[in-house]
């Protein structure tokens, strides 16, 4: 009984995280996509340049990278190896996704950790960034241990059996 | 216990960890953390070096490419390049064949990749092929080696990273690719043409006779998706864009390409595509992240000098260090992704090489070769795998039909790894033309 309710509530949290990642993570690419194409169109049309545009565009891209990793952990489409997965029996192959659910977790709760004591010492010493922009590394950097905190619970959920498995998908990996 | 004995029982470990299934991008991190940990090395910057590897603008530019490709990909775009080229080369000896070849190097310099392209060119051509009588093992393995073609033909996301490692233009490595795609392509569409009806079980036609008003229409409807290596390559060379902006502009280009005159009705909405594309994206850009942490623990270890001292008390010569890289690349390449072998190798070489004078553009063009013969090796070849999943075919079948084709890329390796200045053809042609 106390323990479906812990699954349920799991469960819930997950499809919460889950119906934001997909338009977070769509609206950083594409808005880094549009200020790429502004710093063009700034520079032959308006004969204007900013480099702030530019920084603007990579903090996009590293949020996008944080959430993104969120959403392909959802997704199961994380670049990994699986090659043992196609020689063992299904019982083995589910023992090996909860050993990388494990790993996984232990990892993401290290860097967690870590990630956010950089983001206590930026904010301590008043790191701001080196262009016009001079945005705080702090709030920068701050989708780091966030992240890596979601991941790690939802591993550990997943590594005892609160939250489903990820099945792999195949044919999805852009190297 | 030493450092250097501690780097190599983590190295050493990584491999297990990597066979458990977990993402790569956390297993290489894994070991680093056990190393810095043993070591008593300084932990606390691990989160700093994880964000400023990723500020820097060449890297923007990776999921720009993967979502024009995606843009494209999920559109009738490849249909109307299929078509284009149907119409072009479709009557020719090679056939079928040739028409996916022409369609996979138009694809290769629109997507950075070779696993999109394989996919996006496969899934149209592999039955059409297998329906017209090509056996499917040459189908198959044609496709999934052709694909590779995609990381050498600019633009290419491993030729962005091979740029950011090793400090040099990302637009120079792009115009110097463009030559060694091309003779690539060139040697693979000699060997379809020659190997014509041998390669199928049934020699059909594959395809009616196109009068030239049926050519013009089909050349005219795959135009304006023609033009986009125009825009990415021209752009950049001329000097008009940054990579990352060139990059950014095609991705607007397919965008309006993708829903307007190849808009598809089930193709999803722009929104959906950008985070399937982000998606992807953060993965790459994860293992690079956290590639960033191994080679830290790299060069804490003074890899790359103890392997300059090692090799310069070898007194091997430029040639013989380039037989032992790519001998060593190849082997790597069979059991790491490709990333993870320029993040790790690259920045080793690099002191051995500059030393040797050995031009790091030219070095550009021969790890992306070995890169490319790596997506087609087992045990880690993802082409295989992606290839076999979208067709249904065993990879073993897979992997016999791309061994021509593996057999060409080696004579190519060679080619481009002992003659510089074909290597560098399309570099050295566009400064002359400048």
């Amino acid at each position: 009984m106390h323990q479906s309710r812990i699954r349920r509530t799991a469960a819930r949290i997950d499809r919460a995280i889950a119906r934001v990642d997909v338009p977070l993570v769509g609206v950083c690419l594409l808005a880094a996509v549009l200020l790429n194409v502004a710093l063009v169109v700034g520079r032959y049309l308006f004969n204007y340049s900013a480099n702030s545009v530019e920084e603007l565009s990579v903090y996009a891209v590293i949020w996008m990278v944080f959430l993104g990793t969120v959403l392909a952990d959802r997704r199961g489409s994380h670049i990994n190896v699986d090659l043992l997965y196609h020689f063992v029996s299904a019982v083995a192959r589910r023992r090996l996704r909860r050993i990388a659910d494990a790993l996984q977790a232990l990892v993401c709760l290290g860097l967690a950790a870590l990630t956010m004591k950089t983001v206590v010492f930026t904010w301590r010493i008043g790191e701001v960034s080196l262009s016009t922009l001079q945005a705080p590394v702090w709030l920068l950097m701050s989708v780091m241990p966030l992240c890596f905190l979601v991941l790690a619970l939802r591993s550990f959920a997943r590594t005892f059996g609160i939250l489903e498995d990820v099945e792999h998908r195949e044919g999805d990996a852009h190297l | 216990m030493s450092n250097g004995l501690v780097l190599g029982f983590v190295l050493i470990a990584l491999f297990p960890v990597l066979l458990t299934g977990t993402p790569i991008a956390f297993s290489v991190v894994l070991v680093s953390l056990v190393y810095l940990v043993l070591t008593h090395a300084d932990i606390g910057s691990v989160g700093s070096t994880m964000f400023w590897f990723l500020n820097k603008s060449e890297l923007v530019a990776i999921p720009f490419f993967i979502l024009t490709a995606d843009l494209l990909g999920k559109s009738r775009a490849t249909d109307a390049l299929v078509a284009a080229a149907e119409a072009t080369v479709g009557r020719m000896r090679g056939g079928l064949a040739l028409v996916a070849m022409l369609t996979t190097i138009i694809f290769s310099a629109i997507c950075g990749s070779s696993v999109a392209t394989a996919v996006a060119v496969g899934r149209v051509m592999i039955p059409r092929m297998v329906d017209a009588g090509y056996q499917r093992r040459f189908a198959v393995g044609m496709i999934a080696a052709a694909g590779g073609l995609g990381i050498l033909i600019p633009p290419s996301v491993p030729l962005i990273i091979y740029a950011t490692i090793a400090e040099v233009s990302v637009a120079e490595v792009f115009v110097a690719a463009f030559g060694p795609g091309l003779i690539l392509a060139g040697m693979f569409c000699a060997y379809v043409i020659w190997a014509g009806d041998s390669v199928r079980d049934r020699a059909a036609k594959d395809t009616k006779m196109p009068s030239s008003a049926e050519r013009m229409r089909a050349i005219r409807n795959a135009l304006p998706v023609l033009l986009l290596p125009v825009f990415i390559l021209g752009g950049i060379y001329s000097g008009w864009f940054t990579p990352t902006e060139s990059a950014a502009v095609s991705t607007v280009y397919a965008a309006v390409l993708a829903f307007t005159i190849y808009r598809k009705p089930d193709s999803g909405s722009l929104l959906r595509i950008s985070a399937d594309s982000a998606s992807v994206g953060s993965s790459i850009l994860l293992i690079m992240t956290a590639t960033s942490l191994l080679s830290y623990v790299i060069t804490l270890n003074q890899v790359p000098l103890h392997f300059k001292n090692y090799v310069g008390g070898m007194g091997l010569s430029p040639f013989e260090l380039l037989i032992a890289i790519n001998l060593l690349l190849l082997f790597l390449g069979c059991f790491l992704e490709i990333i993870s072998v320029m993040l790790i190798a690259v920045p080793i070489f690099l002191p051995v090489l500059k030393e040797l004078d050995i031009n790091l553009i030219h070095f550009a063009i021969i790890v992306t070769i070995n890169m490319e013969l790596a997506v087609i090796t087992p045990p880690v070849g993802m082409n295989l795998y992606a290839i076999s999943a979208i067709s249904r075919t065993p990879a073993a079948d897979v992997l016999r039909g791309t061994l021509p084709f593996m057999l060409i890329m080696l004579v190519a390796l060679l080619m481009f790894t002992y003659i510089p200045s074909l290597a560098l053809s399309s570099l050295d042609l566009a400064k002359a033309l400048k």
